[in-house]
């Protein structure tokens, strides 16, 4: 499973952090991005990427794979 | 760890009907499939775009033009029935439906999800050919609109979706009059004390705005429409738009033997109960429609997006596993976007909260607001302020 984050979508909801902490980090503006090293998402964190996708009210997050 | 479902919980062999395919209905679709539900889901929607997110479209969707599409919170994994529900019998969790050519059938289901939402509420002196924006097909009759030339609009509410269609269409380059018995804007969202730095984005905008006026009558006829205020102005426009608020949508519901007060009354697992106040087996409610009873024992509607999404995943584990779940409640959050200003808010804001300067961005037209009311904190509020506000949600600001 990979996730990518659409950063011209992204609008500072905050919410993908609060919900997968590990996986969203934010830049100096508050926007989201998925954090180095963590866009094939490991088993254990991968209900919470989805739940951070299906949570973002601009349908910035994709999950594939 | 997994729960273990109990008595009444769902089994494979079951069919769960969801009455309304937008945000609050697909969320619990999806959460359904997530927990492994394998039944037969159908959805009844009369929209023919749902699903489809609904924020944009006093948007991006007016004011750019956007496209709809597939929100990311739809599970196409289910049978979407293009149906109007007419009528509903709790007991029996028997469906009338009726199709767009008229035809009418009965469907009955072992679960039922309530999710119709709300519609808008109409002024009753309001005449055919006022504009209203709920759905998918509002936000393009809308744009049509737009695109045949209309000049100058006029908007009846200054609550959020009035001021963020008065945005959009400024951004347009339309002319745009706002009209609002209320005397500030924003108050239900924003409260008193923000509503009124809000009266200054809309005349930085040059929106032409009529606040604290009653209005005496809306005239509409092919194009050349007027709102006559009781001062006896007129303001002429080529369309008008009524965004007075909304209304849960519940006529089909009507003898349906459910506790109907200002939407569907429901427990706090979203389990909808009877007249007389019993839960009823298996029906539940979930979104705008619903009235979920509070720890205090009253009931209130939450008709933020967060909100549809959380009833909508909090039924379905509530129907999965026969019982309700403990989950870790989200503060409430909103957004608007208008004006140049992007607006969250966490928390509620009461009408006369004291709102106070907790960091200006000036150069952004922004800043960080703390909201208390009684001297207690009850809300955050950002202005183009998402870095201020990232850190209030990752509990850094105190």
């Amino acid at each position: 499973m990979k996730v990518a984050l659409d950063a011209k979508r992204c609008q500072g909801h905050a919410r993908c952090a609060a919900f997968a902490p590990e996986t969203f980090v934010f830049d100096d503006e508050g926007f989201s991005r998925v954090r180095e090293g963590f866009e094939n998402v490991k088993p254990e964190l991968q209900e919470k990427v989805r739940r951070a996708c299906t949570n973002c009210p601009e349908g910035a997050i994709t999950i594939s794979g | 760890m997994s729960p273990e479902k109990v008595q009444g919980g769902l089994e494979p062999s079951e069919t769960v009907a969801i009455v309304g395919a937008s945000l609050a209905g697909g969320a619990c679709i999806t959460r359904l499939r997530e927990l492994g539900f394998t039944g037969r889901i159908q959805a009844i929607d009369c929209d023919p775009f749902a699903p489809y997110d609904r924020p944009p479209l006093s948007k991006r969707f007016l004011a750019q033009n956007t496209e709809i599409e597939t929100p990311r919170w739809w599970s196409p994994d289910c049978e979407v029935i293009r149906a109007r529900a007419v009528a509903f019998d709790a007991q029996r969790r028997a469906l009338r439906l009726r199709d767009t050519s008229g035809a009418e059938r009965n469907i009955s289901a072992d679960a039922v999800v309530i999710a119709t939402g709300a519609q808008p509420r109409r002024l009753p002196i309001e005449p055919d050919g006022v504009f209203a924006l709920r759905t998918a097909g509002d936000a393009l009759a809308l744009r049509h609109a737009v695109d045949a030339g209309a000049k100058h609009v006029a908007v009846i509410g200054a609550g959020v979706l009035g001021t963020e269609i008065a945005s959009s269409l400024r951004q347009q380059d339309l002319q745009v009059s706002m009209v609002d018995a209320a005397s500030l804007p924003l108050v239900r969202l924003l409260g008193r004390g923000m509503g009124a730095r809000a009266i200054d984005w809309m005349k930085e905008w040059n929106v032409d705005l009529h606040l604290g006026v009653r209005i005496e009558s809306i005239r509409c006829d092919h194009g050349v429409c007027a709102v006559t205020l009781g001062s006896g102005v007129a303001i002429e426009s080529d369309l008008i738009i009524s965004a007075v608020g909304a209304r849960p949508a519940v006529d089909w519901l009507i003898n349906s033997g459910l506790a109907i007060r200002d939407g569907v009354l429901c427990d706090a697992s979203g389990s909808a109960l009877s007249m007389g106040h019993n839960v009823v087996p298996r029906v539940y409610v979930a979104g705008d429609v619903a009235s979920v009873e509070c720890p205090n024992g009253s009931f209130a509607r939450d008709e933020s997006w967060t909100g549809a999404k959380q009833q909508g995943v909090k039924v379905a584990e509530t129907m999965y596993y026969g019982a309700q779940q403990t989950v870790q409640p989200e503060p409430p959050y909103f957004w608007t976007e208008q004006f140049g200003r992007r607006v969250q808010i966490l928390g509620r804001v009461s009408e006369n909260g004291a709102v106070s300067c907790v960091k200006s961005v000036p150069d952004r037209n922004g800043g960080l607001f703390k909201v208390a009311e009684s001297g207690a904190h009850v809300a955050w509020i950002a202005i183009n302020a998402p870095s201020l506000f990232a850190q209030v949600k990752a509990g850094l600001l105190p």
